[in-house]
């Protein structure tokens, strides 16, 4: 649960509430009710729209929101990729940033100078070994983090709406590190807008709306509700909109 | 003990790089991070050395003292109180304990702090006062003053999670403490409430009264409870509160961010 502040908290604003016995937030439930099962080896699917919940599932899936009520059952620690350029420092060079961000997922010094070449390569930013970050493009920033976190493998990893990569010839890259992944015995959580992609990939699917689950099952199915439910959600909006037009018009 | 091992590697690492994007990677940088105390104090010295100056023995190596101390409050505050809010991404993307993103920031006012009191201690051995066998009580004490410090700035943390302005208020009253800080004049020189005032309610008094003392080998003229055990009391009343409350509504501030 959090609370949603209607204006900027001031101490004279809390001083004038606390007086006047006026709440300055509202409660909002960004999750509730929500029960599932994860196995080992599973490869879960998680869908809804903008808002539904899915980032906040899994920052309580990786122990960073602790939930108000309710609990979590995990045998397995889970790692999250959820943007890119976590903890980055623009200022340092790009041999610096693999180490820092080395550190933030896990890794020890030792272990980033072991996979150094693999990171290199696979981001293919040699050239820019000792260039500032600041210096580099989105989509180089990128490549330099989706290549530090995938050496930081852990046994159940997840990752929300963090598998789109800027350059086609990189997409390859990770389409092929993602299907490896998806064969291996590895259990994934995959939030994504790319329907199919999550169709092709995952057997189960989690499917949230307004912070509740709204169904979890097959793959196949629950992503068939999402689409019917979204399009009668569209239907009824531009109905509603025409609706407000002839309205104004008749007013008019 | 692998949690352990990632932890202590991540705040090396961090601090390194704290160290490496700050004014400490080249020679010049750390010449121009000593700007702003040398020019406070070369000010405070040139304003105050008629008036106050000629009265109080050693006044540079004090005045100089009271400088880096005040400097080094206010850097560490400052950077304590703002640890979460300047990293919100890390804070709300990853599990990274917050004491690690609060005190690997520390390292750069921390090793600044040593070369300044290095710098102090180097004046009082010119001047022939200095006693080596005070230098590792010394180390301690601002080690002390550190976790003193960091007590207010989490304190300020916690407020500012309520109130948004707290930190503005704060920047406001900070220049306060130039003139209820005996950086410039001696406690003896006040009246006799200034004197309480500015030895019980400024929690910076007893450090910089433990500094000069440990330096310069010259208990204060005013010291009603010993400045070496008063230090430690604030810095267990303030770390202790601080970190206490911050812990207790850590969740609620990782959200509100």
């Amino acid at each position: 649960m959090f609370h949603v502040y209607q204006s900027q908290r001031t101490l004279f604003r809390i001083a004038s509430s606390v007086i006047q016995g006026k709440r300055l937030a509202r409660s909002l439930w960004a999750l509730r009710d929500v029960t599932f099962e994860i196995r080992k080896g599973d490869k879960i699917a998680v869908i809804g729209r903008n808002g539904a919940g899915k980032t906040t599932l899994f920052r309580v899936a990786a122990g960073i929101y602790k939930p108000t009520s309710g609990r979590i059952q995990q045998k397995e620690n889970v790692k999250s990729l959820f943007r890119y350029g976590l903890g980055l420092n623009a200022q340092l060079s790009v041999l610096d940033n693999i180490y820092l961000m080395g550190a933030y997922y896990g890794m020890l010094v030792a272990e980033v100078r072991k996979k150094l070449d693999e990171i290199l390569d696979f981001s293919e930013l040699e050239e820019f070994l000792y260039a500032p970050v600041k210096h580099l493009s989105s989509g180089q920033v990128q490549r330099l983090c989706f290549s530090v976190f995938i050496q930081s493998r852990e046994s159940f990893m997840a990752f929300d709406e963090s598998t789109s990569m800027a350059d086609l010839r990189f997409q390859k890259k990770v389409g092929m590190f993602f299907d490896d992944l998806f064969r291996s015995d590895q259990t994934l959580l995959l939030a994504s807008h790319n329907l199919s992609d999550l169709a092709a990939r995952c057997r189960h699917a989690i499917w949230l709306e307004k912070g509740g689950l709204q169904a979890y099952g097959p793959t196949a199915e629950v992503i068939k509700g999402y689409q019917d439910f979204c399009d009668q959600y569209e239907a009824e909006s531009t109905e509603q909109v025409r609706d407000e037009a002839g309205q104004q018009k008749l007013e008019r | 003990m692998t949690q352990l091992r990632q932890r202590l590697n991540l705040l090396y690492v961090l601090m390194v790089m704290h160290l490496k994007a700050s004014d400490y990677r080249s020679l010049f940088g750390i010449l121009w991070s000593f700007i702003g105390p040398a020019l406070t104090f070369a000010v405070l010295y040139f304003i105050f050395i008629d008036r106050m100056g000629r009265q109080i023995p050693l006044f540079p190596i004090k005045l100089l003292t009271g400088v880096v101390t005040l400097y080094f409050f206010m850097s560490v505050v400052n950077i304590t109180n703002t640890a979460l809010s300047q990293r919100r991404d890390i804070v709300i993307n990853s599990t990274t304990p917050t004491e690690i993103l609060i005190f690997s920031a520390l390292i750069v006012p921390a090793t600044k702090f040593f070369v300044e009191l290095s710098l102090c201690a180097l004046l009082a051995a010119w001047h022939k006062v200095l006693i080596p066998a005070h230098l590792p009580l010394m180390a301690v004490t601002a080690a002390v003053f550190l976790f003193m410090s960091v007590g207010v700035g989490l304190l300020l943390e916690v407020l500012s999670t309520f109130a948004s302005d707290v930190q503005e208020i704060w920047n406001r009253i900070t220049p306060i403490f130039y003139f209820a800080t005996p950086i410039f004049y001696g406690l003896e020189m006040l009246s006799q409430w200034g004197r309480q005032i500015v030895f019980w309610a400024n929690p910076i008094t007893p450090f910089l009264l433990s500094f000069r003392f440990l330096l310069l080998g010259e208990r204060p003229q005013f010291e009603p409870v010993p400045v070496l055990i008063l230090g430690p009391v604030y810095a267990v009343l303030f770390f202790g509160f601080g970190y206490f409350w911050f812990k207790k509504i850590e969740r609620v501030m990782v959200q509100q961010l």
